[in-house]
């Protein structure tokens, strides 16, 4: 039935191909972030599972494994799934009930993720069109069926997820959802609540001052660790402060220049990916893995000496011109059982601005670095941007790539060419 | 432990009625349950008592329970009518104390 997995091995060695060549000038590297991050697979009660986060929203994928479909790696070799055509079965009655539950489930996909309905369900987001009027349309249950199924057969251009081809759903269960969407018609729907539907929906204003260390812990939990990790001696007896004297609160300025590439690593990184190879090398051992909340805490410092100044990333070098290129790539890059790119969700032609659900979906252009690290209130935690790409791809159906790998600098890096001139304002605060 | 951050507005006039505001770096534990359900016994550790002085004279002190969110804050009126020192300290149920002073002048 998995039209998907048949395919993949008849194109893999292709695929190999493909990626060694693009991938040639990529310099390699091995992950030094704590081990949450870095998620190895491992074997768990006879099954393969990849250690990620035990914390906040990533637990309930803990026993998820996507290793199926493809991730941001730049060593992937699973191919981009291939548009599949197929006829509706024809010995299943569709069921409007079923169907509306499919329709609402959280663990399936949600639809009302994207798509606003006659029902008062929240949260509906509208990424993708409305379909309260979807019925009065008159479409043919097969066509119904062929769009759920796989939507880039009829619009190669869409970014639906190919819901039948990725086996998220079954086919019956697309019978079942293709019932309940064509029942979806008749008179315009008046809301008793204005924020069930996003077009009518409150914005929220957000959580105050960001800057004011009454209004965000991040600051006081930030300058406690920052303050604390340096005077740890490494094996070696030496401490930040041996180099660094003065702590954090004195690299005025440094955070607006980075990610940079680093020539001692061959490659390009955050401050989140250099502190723990750094401390390796200077005082004999990775005491501030990435990831880490000693590393985040301490980014986080660092970025705060840096407060109001205008990012200036030299982006000259011709290893930071390619570097940006493959971020870019990164940026459009389809992966994970939904087949998504970070431009569906953040790009203005496509999902950007719009909700996701209850969330409004920030845009490339605002930009979306400089509040990184930022504190999130529901988890009392402070997360690094690349927390936030994993907890991104993770519910799209794609495996970990480890935090501190060449593929996330390289995004961060092109998220942040659209920042130059404007001033850091870590750490963030929101939701 | 500089994990107490408070605010006071820009500028003070004497006599002046302000809003002081305290913030506490604090995990403030909620209760665990087991896999059967239970309520598993322990020390939770969060803050029971916020006590300000001004210049070493107690002037408020309160009481803080179980359940507040972590890093909780605490916001309240001052008439500064004195300059001095002002300090707030949040007591948690393992017995350490977080305090932190600032300094009021006009």
């Amino acid at each position: 039935m998995n039209h998907w997995t048949s395919w993949r091995s008849f194109a893999l060695i292709a695929g190999v191909a493909f990626a060694a060549a693009a991938c040639s000038s990529v310099p390699e590297w091995t992950s030094q972030s704590i081990k949450e991050s870095a998620a190895p697979i491992v074997e768990k009660d006879g099954k393969q599972v990849q250690i990620r986060y035990n914390e906040g929203p990533y637990s309930p994928y803990a026993d998820t494994n996507w290793s199926k479909y493809r991730t941001l790696s730049y060593k992937e070799s699973i191919p981009a799934p291939p548009v599949v055509k197929v006829e509706m079965p024809k010995d299943i009655k569709g069921d409007v009930a079923k169907g509306k539950k499919l329709f609402e489930s959280r663990a399936k996909a949600p639809c009302t993720g994207c798509h606003v309905v006659r029902d008062d369900i929240w949260p509906m987001g509208d990424v993708g069109p409305s379909l309260v009027k979807f019925g009065d349309k008159k479409f043919k249950d097969e066509f119904v069926y062929q769009m759920i199924y796989d939507m880039r057969s009829i619009n190669k251009d869409s970014f639906m997820p190919p819901w039948g081809a990725s086996g998220a759903f079954t086919p019956e269960e697309i019978v079942h959802l293709v019932a309940y969407v064509q029942s979806q018609k008749g008179p315009p729907v008046k809301r008793k609540d204005p924020n069930i539907d996003p077009a009518t929906r409150y914005v929220s204003e957000g959580f105050g001052d960001n800057l004011d260390p009454t209004n965000n812990p991040a600051i006081a939990m930030s300058e406690a660790t920052a303050a604390k990790m340096w005077k740890k001696a490494g094996p070696n007896g030496k401490t930040c402060d041996s180099c660094h004297a003065g702590g954090a609160a004195k690299m005025t300025g440094v955070a607006a220049k980075w990610p940079r590439f680093v020539k001692t690593y061959n490659r390009v990184m955050a401050i989140e990916d250099f502190l723990g190879p750094h401390a390796k090398d200077t005082m004999g051992e990775n005491i501030i893995p990435a990831q880490g909340n000693d590393n985040i805490h301490t980014t986080t410092a660092i970025k705060m000496a840096s407060t109001g100044m205008a990012q200036n990333i030299d982006m000259s070098s011709p290893e930071m011109k390619e570097a940006l290129e493959r971020g870019k790539t990164s940026f459009y890059n389809r992966v994970g059982q939904r087949n998504h790119a970070c431009a569906d969700c953040h790009t203005e032609e496509r999902g950007g601005g719009k909700f996701l659900g209850g969330r409004k979906l920030p845009l490339l252009a605002m930009p979306m670095n400089l509040h990184f690290p930022t504190y999130r209130t529901n988890f009392a935690k402070i997360w690094d941007m690349r927390k936030r790409f994993q907890w991104c791809t993770l519910p799209l159906g794609m495996n970990f790539i480890p935090g501190d790998s060449i593929e996330y600098a390289e995004l961060e890096l092109y998220l942040a060419s659209f920042a130059q001139g404007k001033p850091l304002r870590a750490p963030g605060l929101g939701h | 432990m500089a994990d107490v951050k408070i605010r006071l507005p820009k500028s003070i006039a004497k006599g002046q009625v302000l809003s002081v505001r305290a913030l506490v770096t604090h995990p403030m534990e909620t209760v665990e349950r087991g896999k059967d359900g239970k309520i598993i016994e322990k020390v939770y550790n969060f803050i029971h008592t916020v006590t300000v002085t001004y210049n070493g004279k107690t002037i408020m002190s309160g009481e803080m329970t179980q359940s507040l969110s972590a890093n909780p804050f605490v916001e309240f009126p001052l008439k500064a009518d004195q300059p001095g020192k002002l300090t707030v300290t949040f007591e948690d149920t393992t017995g350490e104390k977080h305090t932190g002073s600032i300094d009021v002048s006009f």
